[in-house]
């Protein structure tokens, strides 16, 4: 019997530490934010502005209108480098909308003002992507969300084009939705 | 020596094991391909729970957000005036006894407007995604006006203040979906608050222990499980909750406050980013007072009580209250998770079991900090 519970003993202790390793390497795990905002990054690598607008020096702008959290969450991708430009967050925490930028992130709360901005927005060359699937509707390129407990993105391709920007088709295949 | 080399090696085992669980291995998270990032498992993010938007009476405080520390203050102002029997209002004529033989409908006392203030002071801290820790501190002050046909107490009043029940509770979050979600709460109330206040009141001397109403404790060990229930659909945010207040065992004078069962129903829209009104229905039913505190007065050769708030049996009852709210929160900056609500109602329905002081109206102010 002594061996037995021995062995029980150690054969428990090695499930109990590898058994977590194993767990923890099936699927990365990011907090919801930082997953957020790392696509949005990886959705603007796969976006092509017109070439008039690309200055190789001068930053590549992130607006985060009015959200500090997920301007937070953006920090992870300060100073680092797309579309041969070093990216920087710009925080707009002012009730007007930020024209001079290459990506802006709308919120929920921003709903109303961004309707009344959408004409203008749409003749600039600016990338609108959003977490909420109202501001989407309403006319926003793209809609990064959660579902179940992974990263989704939805693609307005028509409001894309209408602003001279090219998604890649590439980036397309992985949407869940594509509006054309 | 072996055995402890032996332990000391598991123990290695599974604290690399445990280390392993609670760490993500390092990444370059910037530079993760779209495939890795599309594949990742997201947990969720505090600011952007539908908590957030309860809040208040609602009010999973510590789920309000991405911040670790909440506290707020309330205050909540209660004025019961008038009596009822059952469904039936009472005029003070019918509750006074003046003349005559007392029944056990009319009393030689009587309280005419009771007011109860509580300003509470709560914490919280997020231990985890999912569970939270919660103290909250009131400070009690009531107030009764009295009519009596006492010589001396024809108009009189009672005051008492001072700490009331401390509560300690531990809550669980559960996201069903993206847009519902519940909370589960077990809290315990500790007898902090006194039960031994005494006043000036028609009786042999000046310092005479006050009714069951003018006391700040209930005196027991009070568990407190609650269920909400919150969802989001557009602007607007929705929830129920169950509330229960289940005494244990009698207190040091050898009475029971009755258990309390609260129900409700709320949605709150947000008209603009800092306006957000308000409206909850409340269902409350709670119980007799069980035991009696031999030091009240009462006179057992008639089973008569001087004031129905003596009476034990004079307890308890179903009420039900409308209430509208307005929440007023500044969604920039740094204030972003902070608001100022306010919330007023009345009761619509009461049956009580009396004659018992009814409800008039109450008021209640919050602050919620968080950090």
């Amino acid at each position: 019997m002594q061996p037995f519970k021995k062995c029980f003993f150690w054969a428990l202790c090695v499930l109990l530490s590898t058994g977590p390793i194993c767990a923890a390497n099936d699927r990365l795990v990011i907090e919801e934010n930082q997953g957020k905002a790392l696509l949005i990054y990886n959705i603007a690598k796969f976006t092509e502005w017109p070439a008039a607008t690309a200055s190789s020096d001068t930053p590549f702008n992130f607006t985060l209108w009015n959200d500090n959290a997920l301007a937070d969450a953006f920090q992870i991708i300060e100073g680092q480098e797309t579309q041969g430009r070093k990216v920087k967050i710009n925080r707009q925490n002012k009730d007007s909308i930020a024209v001079d930028c290459q990506v802006i992130v709308i919120p929920k709360q921003q709903l109303q003002r961004f309707i009344k901005a959408r004409d203008e927005l749409d003749k600039l060359p600016i990338l609108t992507v959003t977490t909420e699937p109202n501001v989407f509707e309403a006319g926003a390129m793209v809609l990064v969300e959660v579902v179940d407990d992974h990263l989704a993105f939805s693609v307005n391709l028509a409001a894309v084009k209408a602003s001279g920007l090219e998604i890649s088709g590439n980036l397309l295949r992985h949407a869940e939705e594509v509006k054309f | 020596m072996k055995t402890i080399k032996n332990y000391l090696l598991a123990y290695l085992f599974l604290a690399m094991g445990l280390s392993a669980f609670g760490q993500t291995p390092p990444v370059d998270l910037a530079n993760m391909s779209l495939g890795d990032l599309l594949n990742a498992k997201i947990i969720r993010s505090y600011s952007d729970h539908a908590a957030f938007k309860t809040g208040g009476q609602g009010a999973p405080l510590g789920y309000l957000d991405s911040s670790r520390f909440h506290f707020s203050t309330s205050y909540i102002k209660v004025r019961f005036d008038g009596y009822m029997d059952g469904t039936d209002d009472l005029s003070l004529g019918e509750v006074l006894l003046s003349g005559g033989t007392q029944t056990d409908k009319n009393f030689p006392i009587v309280p005419t407007v009771i007011t109860q203030e509580a300003t509470q002071f709560k914490t919280a801290y997020t231990l985890s995604e999912q569970i939270t820790l919660s103290l909250s501190i009131p400070y009690i002050r009531q107030s009764s006006e009295h009519i009596s046909n006492k010589d001396g107490f024809e108009e009189f009043t009672i005051v008492s203040e001072g700490l009331g029940d401390i509560e300690t509770a531990i809550s669980w979050f559960k996201q069903l979906d993206n847009n519902n979600h519940l909370l589960l709460s077990l809290g315990i109330s500790l007898p902090t608050g006194s039960i031994d206040e005494t006043g000036d009141t028609p009786g042999p001397g000046r310092d005479n222990q006050l009714p069951y109403t003018m006391q700040l404790g209930s005196g027991t060990y009070d568990i407190k499980p609650s269920i909400n229930y919150f969802g989001v659909a557009g602007d607007w945010t929705y929830g129920a909750d169950l509330n229960m207040t289940l005494r244990t065992g009698k207190n040091d004078r050898d009475y029971r406050l009755g258990n309390v069962y609260q129900a409700g129903i709320w949605t709150r829209y947000a008209l603009t980013d800092w306006i957000q009104p308000s409206f909850r229905i409340d269902g409350v039913v709670w119980d007799k007072i069980s035991g009696k505190d031999t030091d009240l007065p009462y006179n057992p050769v008639t089973d008569r009580y001087p004031a129905a708030v003596v009476k034990p049996d004079n307890f308890g009852g179903t009420k039900l209250l409308a209430l509208v709210g307005l929440r007023l929160k500044d969604p920039r900056g740094r204030l972003e998770n902070t608001f100022l609500e306010f919330e007023a109602g009345a009761p619509f329905y009461q049956d009580l079991n009396g004659p018992q002081p009814s409800e008039d109206w109450r008021f209640s102010a919050s602050f919620v900090l968080s950090f």
